[in-house]
C-alpha cells in the first residue's frame, strides 16, 4: 500500500553532562495512505522523540538526529531546508500535542491561535479567516463557537483545549496527522468523543494518522496496524488483529496481560516485573532480556533481528515462535 | 467477609467558598461533595469513580478529615469523628492513612526514604528511635523495595518505587482504613499491574480496608468489592463492582463504561459518547444534575431530584428512570 509517511533507520541522540544517550535507534515504520497507525510504548521509550523528529522540531542541541531518513511526498524531510520544512509543518503534516492546558498560548485567544497557521500558510482575509476558524470550531465539536473564539485557554476545560488544539492541526488540512497522547489527559467520555473525531476526520479528509499512545485499549479501538516500541526500538509490529490475538514478542504480552478486564476475568495481574530502563542504561543483547519471562543466554549476549514470524507480522525476539498469549 | 462497619458518612458535604470583588466577599460556593451516604465495611475496597472535578478527591480527604466537612457526619467504628479537635482525632489519624495520586509531589525531596517512612511513627511516639530503622526496613521489604533504601533520597527512585515508599509510610502507623487516591495514574502500564498486585497482597495481609479512587473503571474493576459512581459532588450509583459493570442502572454509569476502550479488536465498536462537559459545580443543574447530558431524560428530571434508593441486592442508584 502506498505510504503517506516513511521514516526509515531513524536514530535519534540526546547529549547531557558531555555523554550521549541515543534515544531512538534504528526506527522504521510506514503510515499507509487514509490509514490510523498506532505506535505503543511506556515512558522513555522515544515514541514522543519519533514524533517530534517527523515535525523537525528536536531541539539541536542537545538533541540530534544520527541519521535515517523521514519520507513524506517523495522527498526526505531530514534534509529538506529549515524553510521548506516551515511551508509543510502545520500545514500538511501538523500534529497534537499531549498536554492541551500547556499547548496553548495563555495570552491569545483561541480564535487566534486557531487562525495562525491558516495566517502562515494561506493567503487569505481576516474575514475568511474568521469564518475558516468558526467552521473548524464547529466541526471538532465545540458548541457556539462564535463566542467560543474570544475565549483564553484558561476559560476551557481539559476536553474544550484539547478540542481546540486539533481544530489548530486540522485547520489547513493536512495530509498526515500526528496524535500524541492526545487523550491522555482527559476522561474517559471526553476520550470517546476525541477518538471518534479523529477517525470521523480521516474518513471525511482522507488524512493519514500516526497514534502514539501507552494504552492498548485505545490502539484495537482505532488502529489498523500497530507498531509496540521498547526502549527506543521497535520490538514488533502487525496489523492490529494479529497483534493483540497472536503476539510475537514477550513485551506485547506482558503488556496485554498487565491490562485489567472490565469484565473481571482475571484474577491477579501478570505485572511485567522491574522498571522501564531509562535512555542509557539499557542492557546488552535484547534491551528487554532482564524483564522477560523467556530470556535466555543468547538474548542476554545478541540483539534480535527485527524479522518476520507470519505474513506482515514482525518480531526483535530470539524466541518469538514460543511466544504465547499465556507465558 | 464479614459485615461489620469500619467507615460510614452521613449527608456528607464539603463546600469550598468562591470569593470575589474587592472586598473579596464570599459570593457562592463549589459544592465539591454534596451529601453523601456510604457505608464501608472492614477488609472492603470501595472503589470511588468518576470524571475529574466530581469530588472523588475532596470525598476522600474529607472521610479522613484532611479537609473539614461543612456538613454531616463521619463514623469511625462507630464513634463520631466529625467534630474532633486536632488532638483529640490523633488516635484516628493512625488508623486512617492515605497514598496519594502523584509519587513526585508528594514525598519530601529533602527527606531520606527513612526518615519519610518513620516519620509519622516519630510524630505518634511509636516504638524508640533504635527500633524504627528496624521497623522501617521492615516496611520496605513489606512493599518490595531493599533495604540499600534506607539512606537515598525520592529523586533516586522511578514512579513505581515512589509509590512503593509512600504505600510503606501509609503503613507504617499500622492503619485499618487507607484512602488510595488515584496511586497508580501515573505510573507506567508495565509498573501499574504491579502495584496493584501490591494493594491486594497488602490487604490481604493486614485486613486493610480501602477507598480506592480512580478514573480508570478496568481498576477499579479489578480491585474493588462495590463500586461507587460519582457525579458532580454526589454518588449516582452504589453496587457490588460484579453487579455494576455487568447490570449498570444509572445512563451516566452506563456512559462511563461503555467509553472505556476495549484491548480487544474483534469487539463491536460501541463507545458511547456523552455531549457536553461537566456542569459547573457552583451551579448545579435543577432536579437530577445529570439530566442536561441524558440521553433518556424526561421532564421530571429536570425538576425533582432523584433519591438514592436500592434497586434490589445492595444495588443503589439514583435515577427516576432506572
Amino acid at each position: 500500500m502506498e505510504s503517506a509517511l516513511e521514516i526509515k533507520d531513524l536514530t535519534v541522540s540526546f547529549s547531557s553532562e558531555g555523554r550521549k544517550v541515543e534515544v531512538v535507534s534504528g526506527l522504521s515504520l510506514s503510515v499507509p495512505r487514509g490509514k490510523i497507525v498506532g505506535v505503543v510504548g511506556e515512558s522513555g521509550c522515544g515514541k514522543t522523540v519519533t514524533a517530534l523528529s517527523v515535525m523537525r522540531l528536536i531541539p539541536e542541541p542537545p538533541g540530534r538526529i544520527e541519521g535515517g531518513e523521514i519520507i513524506f511526498d517523495g522527498a526526505d524531510i531530514l534534509r529538506s531546508s529549515d524553510r521548506d520544512m516551515r511551508a509543510l509543518r502545520g500545514n500538511r503534516i501538523s500534529m497534537i500535542f499531549q498536554e492541551p492546558i500547556s499547548s496553548l498560548n495563555p495570552v491569545f485567544t483561541v480564535g487566534d491561535q486557531v487562525g495562525e497557521s491558516l495566517r502562515t500558510h494561506l493567503n487569505i482575509t481576516k474575514k475568511e479567516e474568521k469564518e475558516r476558524v468558526i467552521a473548524l470550531l464547529k466541526l471538532v465539536g465545540i458548541p457556539a463557537p462564535e463566542s467560543r473564539m474570544k475565549n483564553y485557554p484558561h476559560e476551557l476545560s481539559g476536553g474544550m483545549s484539547q478540542r481546540v488544539m486539533i481544530a489548530m492541526a486540522l485547520a489547513c488540512s493536512p495530509e498526515v496527522l500526528i496524535a500524541d497522547e492526545p487523550t491522555t489527559a482527559l476522561d474517559v467520555t471526553i476520550q470517546a468523543g476525541i477518538l471518534e473525531l479523529i477517525d470521523d476526520l480521516r474518513v471525511r479528509l482522507g488524512m493519514s494518522v500516526l497514534l502514539i499512545t501507552h494504552d492498548l485499549g485505545i490502539i484495537a479501538e482505532v488502529a489498523d496496524a500497530v507498531y509496540v516500541m521498547y526502549a527506543g526500538k521497535v520490538v514488533e509490529h502487525a496489523v492490529t488483529r494479529d497483534l493483540f490475538k497472536n503476539p510475537k514478542h514477550p513485551y506485547t504480552v506482558g503488556l496485554l496481560n498487565s491490562i485489567p478486564d472490565l469484565r473481571g476475568l482475571k484474577e491477579k495481574l501478570d505485572a511485567i516485573p522491574g522498571v522501564v530502563p531509562s535512555p542509557g542504561s539499557f542492557p546488552p543483547g535484547c534491551r528487554f532480556q532482564d524483564r522477560c519471562p523467556l530470556a535466555i543466554d543468547k538474548c542476554r549476549n545478541e540483539e534480535p533481528p527485527f524479522s518476520e514470524h507470519a505474513a506482515g507480522h514482525y518480531s526483535a525476539c530470539w524466541r518469538a515462535d514460543e511466544v504465547t498469549l499465556q507465558v | 467477609m464479614t459485615l461489620k462497619e469500619l467507615v460510614k458518612i452521613e449527608r456528607l458535604k464539603k463546600y469550598f467558598p468562591v470569593q470575589s470583588g474587592v472586598l473579596s466577599r464570599v459570593t457562592n460556593h463549589v459544592k465539591a461533595v454534596d451529601g453523601v451516604d456510604m457505608t464501608i465495611s472492614e477488609g472492603e475496597t470501595v472503589g470511588l469513580v468518576g470524571e475529574s472535578g466530581c469530588g472523588k478527591t475532596t470525598l476522600g480527604k474529607t472521610i479522613i478529615k484532611l479537609l473539614e466537612p461543612t456538613e454531616g457526619s463521619i463514623y469511625f467504628r462507630s464513634d463520631d469523628i466529625t467534630g474532633l479537635s486536632p488532638s483529640r482525632m490523633r488516635p484516628y489519624r493512625e488508623k486512617m492513612q492515605i497514598v496519594f495520586q502523584d509519587p513526585y509531589g508528594s514525598l519530601n525531596p529533602r527527606m531520606k526514604v527513612e526518615s519519610i517512612v518513620s516519620e509519622g511513627l516519630a510524630i505518634h511516639n511509636i516504638s524508640t528511635p533504635g527500633e524504627r530503622k528496624g521497623i522501617v526496613r521492615e516496611l520496605l521489604r513489606t512493599v518490595g523495595l531493599r533495604e540499600d533504601a534506607l539512606p537515598r533520597y525520592p529523586h533516586e527512585f522511578s514512579g513505581g518505587q515512589r509509590q512503593r515508599i509512600a504505600i510503606a509510610r501509609a503503613l507504617a502507623l499500622n492503619p485499618e482504613f487507607i484512602v488510595c487516591d488515584e496511586p497508580i495514574s501515573a505510573l507506567d502500564v508495565s509498573v501499574q499491574a504491579q502495584i496493584i498486585n501490591l494493594f491486594m497482597e497488602l490487604q490481604e495481609k493486614f485486613r486493610l480496608t480501602y477507598l480506592f479512587i480512580s478514573h480508570d473503571l478496568r481498576v477499579v474493576r479489578h480491585i474493588s468489592d462495590r463500586v461507587a459512581v460519582m457525579y458532580l459532588g454526589k454518588v449516582v450509583e452504589l453496587a457490588p463492582s460484579g453487579e455494576l459493570y455487568k447490570n449498570p442502572l444509572h445512563p451516566y454509569t452506563r456512559v462511563l463504561i461503555s467509553s472505556v476502550p476495549v484491548a480487544d479488536p474483534d469487539r463491536q465498536k460501541k463507545m458511547t459518547v456523552l455531549k457536553g462537559d461537566v456542569p459547573s459545580p457552583i451551579d448545579p443543574p435543577a432536579g437530577c444534575s445529570f439530566h442536561p447530558r441524558c440521553p433518556i431524560a424526561v421532564e421530571k428530571c429536570s425538576s425533582v431530584e432523584p433519591e438514592l434508593r436500592d434497586a434490589g441486592g445492595g444495588h443503589l442508584v439514583s435515577c427516576h428512570l432506572a
